[in-house]
């Protein structure tokens, strides 16, 4: 009996440790009625991100369409930010070496200062970092726009006179799917959660044909 | 480690050619008689760091006391290498007070 016991055990155990971990779908879901066969069913809307255009380094459009059916991280910055985007901009740069050569993945950062951050700004600032807009595109957009779609992402974006550089913003790297799903948040100024988000992304992938 | 790191990186290297080194850096190491200042009321314009050409604005640090830049530089000091012998107090009270 012991040894049954012992070997339900293992199994079990076994099965806990293989086991990839899922990322839920973030954000708030709708839920739509329909029936089938005559009975009630319940249908889940995910949350997912609203359509939207901006410019990169490269005055390239980017909107959804370039995003559709591939995984991509985002975040808030602004060039001259003398607080925390160094440090999220050394953590996004491993992101970027890990998956440069991965045609599923893009990395977009939205600009929040909206006044300096011009296209030519932006350019020079990836060329100072040594990134390619094929992979990593630094956007520019009018204030409304970027405030929006912070808020799209869930995550803070303002002015703020009393934070350094003038705007306070989220320090958050988010990881969206294929279909514009937010699946999980990431503190972008440690290596600890880069490390994890690396990991993620590769869970994503794999489960996308 | 707390003021410095976030631009300039836990080991002082800097960050690509937008965030100067600061570990055995040929510009911090020249200009010891600076440093106080440019920690409290930071630096604009370019400036040239083992021969690559760097312009992002540095923020100061208002709130900074002199103690505190002392132990800043003494940092740099036993883990950059940032020149032989330690910072006294009186020496960066002397360049703070004759920053521009």
């Amino acid at each position: 009996m012991r040894l049954i016991a012992a070997a339900f055990v293992a199994i079990f155990l076994s099965a806990c440790t293989s086991e990839t971990k899922e990322l839920p779908i973030l954000g708030r879901h709708d839920f739509t009625k329909r029936m089938v066969d005559g009975q009630e069913v319940m249908d889940t809307l995910y949350y997912s991100i609203p359509d939207f255009e901006f410019y990169d380094q490269d005055s390239n459009r980017v909107n959804e369409n370039l995003v559709d059916g591939k995984i991509y991280v985002t975040d808030f910055f602004f060039t001259s930010c003398p607080s925390i985007c160094p440090q999220m901009k050394r953590n996004m740069l491993t992101v970027y070496e890990e998956f440069l050569q991965e045609d599923r993945f893009q990395l977009l950062s939205h600009s929040i200062d909206f006044i300096k951050d011009s296209v030519p700004v932006l350019k020079k600032y990836a060329g100072k970092i040594g990134i390619s807009s094929s992979k990593w595109h630094l956007l520019a957009g009018e204030k409304d726009e970027i405030y929006d779609m912070a808020e799209a992402y869930m995550v803070a974006a303002s002015e703020d006179p009393k934070a350094p550089g003038g705007f306070a913003h989220s320090g958050a790297f988010i990881l969206v799917d294929g279909e514009g799903h937010i699946r999980a948040y990431y503190d972008g100024t440690t290596k600890e959660d880069t490390e994890l988000l690396i990991k993620d992304i590769y869970t994503l992938l794999n489960a996308t044909p | 480690m707390t003021h410095c790191a976030s631009c300039h990186g836990e080991s002082g290297k800097g960050f690509q050619e937008l965030i100067p080194p600061l570990n055995q850096a040929d510009y911090a190491q020249e200009n010891t008689d600076r440093l106080a200042c440019i920690i409290k009321y930071g630096i604009e314009g370019e400036v040239e760091v083992e021969g690559v050409v760097y312009d992002q604005p540095m923020a100061g640090i208002l709130d900074l006391s002199p103690e505190e830049i002392t132990n800043i530089l003494n940092f740099l000091v036993t883990d950059f290498k940032l020149r032989d012998k330690k910072f006294q107090l009186t020496e960066v009270r002397t360049q703070l007070s004759r920053c521009q």
